[in-house]
């Protein structure tokens, strides 16, 4: 079996596992959109501060919400030890984590589908033509995230504390993310040009590359007992 | 003076529950069957017909393969001139607790090896290693004569019970084993997995969510998963665990009609289910092989003797 027919498999399994027990995309969702609302209540800010202000909201609430998914995202996989059964197929077993990373990733991106107009409706900000940059930032960023996160969640699923364990091991380490997206996102909305965004794009191009590279090497120790 | 047994087991011991004592030797070539394999040609292949015949390519099952029509361990032997399992001195440390001692194991293709121990015994450490699940601490192993490490390709000649039944109770039969199925790279893994469920009477069932199954229902559905790649090493570890007594004779009769057709290593602690389909028996204790044969094993008390004998007088620990 061809690597991208297993990793196709994997997500298909997740994204039917989702579907049937709705554990993971409800939290990931009503957390998003609640922490949307109490952030608009919480600064009620003017559309010239609306502007300033998004990144910084977008991003805390998908770093928040991945935390929430990533949690969820072994502990399915343990029920029964079917993470012991992914072990036994006859593929490189650094596919599993590429194909939990990716259906961690579909979750993210369904999350900032849902909670960016969200946001930008509260706040009075027209996204307009600043979409499809946008979706890149928030592409590259959900992979940095979720690259680092599925290490961690792999890494503290047989731990009794891992809810606490993850946010500890995974917010200091995708802090470049959160930065590099911050910032990204605050360019595109103030409708700086392409050049002057790059920057930030490129530092979550790179920080993506070594943890996905890092992530693959790494995964099937992470697994040994 | 009891003899010691070459495997630490008894001589005397179980010559007093009526054994023969030049049958019980224990054979590391593994008995006349065995040596006429060993010097079988290793590029014997068969070329025509059967049922595993859709076995992906994985070196010793390699290349498009056509069993003959034949059927028994004699055949299948034939057609797997290399041992099934071999260990050599298979060592498991967990910090300072030694899991295993010393294994050094031998399964032929087609054996149904039987292995007994108390609890912490390392039955599930063995069958994990056996698996690929676990790495040895030292020693060596190979399955059908490779080495596991870093032969992602030789896990699909493998099929694992497991205490767990990896089973998503999320999804439904039918979903759990087109899964493994096509993980396994299965050619028709919708058919195939069809027929399994059909195999283990779960067809009527196939659409239901595997939560709403019973333990029995569990069970026959695990060991279908096991099977849907047809693997020819079937590693068994205290499958009895949870069946009542209903669904245990529904198991063990699952179990003898795969009996022959594959290699199957099976772990319990139960004698009265271990027993019936043992070819040879191993007991361990305390991570060690303590007991090694094959003869009297229809004598279910004295194989029971026995191993309470065995467990007593601990391990023999080399």
């Amino acid at each position: 079996m061809g690597a991208l027919s297993a990793v196709r498999l994997l997500v298909w399994k997740d994204l039917l596992l989702e579907l049937r027990t709705k554990e993971i995309l409800t939290a990931m969702a009503v957390f998003a959109l609640l922490a949307a609302v109490v952030f608009n209540f919480a600064f009620s800010p003017s559309p010239a501060q609306a502007a300033a202000l998004l990144p910084g909201m977008l991003w805390v609430t998908l770093a928040f919400a991945a935390t929430l998914g990533l949690s969820r995202s072994f502990v399915l996989e343990r029920e029964q030890q079917c993470l012991e059964a992914l072990r036994l197929f006859p593929v490189d077993r650094s596919l599993i984590y590429l194909g939990k990373a990716a259906a961690n990733l579909l979750f993210l991106l369904l999350v900032a589908v849902l909670i960016l107009p969200a946001m930008a409706a509260l706040s009075g900000i027209a996204l307009g033509s600043r979409l499809l940059p946008l979706a890149a930032v928030l592409l590259l960023g959900g992979v940095g995230l979720v690259a680092v996160g599925t290490i961690f969640s792999a890494m503290s699923v047989h731990t009794r504390i891992r809810e606490v364990l993850l946010p500890v091991l995974l917010f200091p380490i995708a802090s470049p993310v959160l930065i590099a997206g911050v910032k990204a996102t605050a360019g595109i909305l103030a409708g700086w040009p392409l050049r002057a965004v790059l920057p930030g794009l490129r530092i979550l191009a790179a920080f993506d590359l070594v943890f996905v590279v890092l992530g693959y090497l790494l995964f099937e120790f992470l697994l040994e007992e | 003076m009891s003899q010691p047994h070459p495997r630490g087991g008894s001589w005397t011991r179980f010559k007093a529950l009526g054994a023969n004592r030049s049958r019980t030797r224990w054979n590391p070539t593994g008995g006349l069957w065995f040596s006429a394999l060993r010097s079988a040609p290793k590029a014997h292949r068969p070329t025509t017909g059967g049922r595993i015949g859709h076995l992906p390519d994985t070196g010793v099952f390699s290349r498009p393969i056509h069993w003959p029509q034949e059927s028994g361990k004699r055949a299948l032997r034939a057609r797997c001139p290399v041992q099934a399992i071999e260990t050599r001195e298979l060592e498991k440390a967990f910090g300072p607790v030694r899991a295993l001692r010393r294994v050094t194991l031998e399964v032929a293709a087609g054996e149904c090896l039987v292995i007994f121990g108390p609890n912490g015994a390392g039955k599930t450490t063995l069958v994990k290693i056996l698996a690929t699940l676990m790495r040895p601490s030292a020693g060596t192993l190979r399955l059908f004569g490779r080495n596991p490490q870093g032969d992602d390709g030789l896990r699909r000649l493998i099929g694992v019970v497991s205490h767990h039944s990896y089973l998503y109770t999320g999804l439904t039969a039918l979903e759990n084993l087109l899964f493994a199925a096509r993980m396994y790279g299965v050619p028709d893994a919708a058919g195939r997995a069809a027929e399994m469920l059909e195999i283990v009477g779960l067809g009527p069932r196939r659409h239901d969510l595997v939560r709403t199954f019973s333990r029995g229902m569990l069970q026959r559905l695990t060991i279908a998963r096991a099977l849907v790649h047809d693997p020819p090493l079937l590693l068994l570890d205290e499958p009895y665990t949870g069946l009542d007594r209903h669904a245990a004779e529904t198991f063990s009769g699952l179990l003898e009609r795969l009996r022959g057709d594959r290699t199957i290593v099976l772990t319990t602690h139960s004698i009265e289910q271990g027993l019936p389909l043992a070819d040879r028996i191993l007991i361990l204790v305390d991570g060690a092989v303590a007991y090694e044969g094959r003869e009297g094993l229809d004598d279910r008390h004295a194989v029971g003797r026995l191993y309470t004998q065995v467990v007593r007088s601990g391990a023999w620990v080399h």
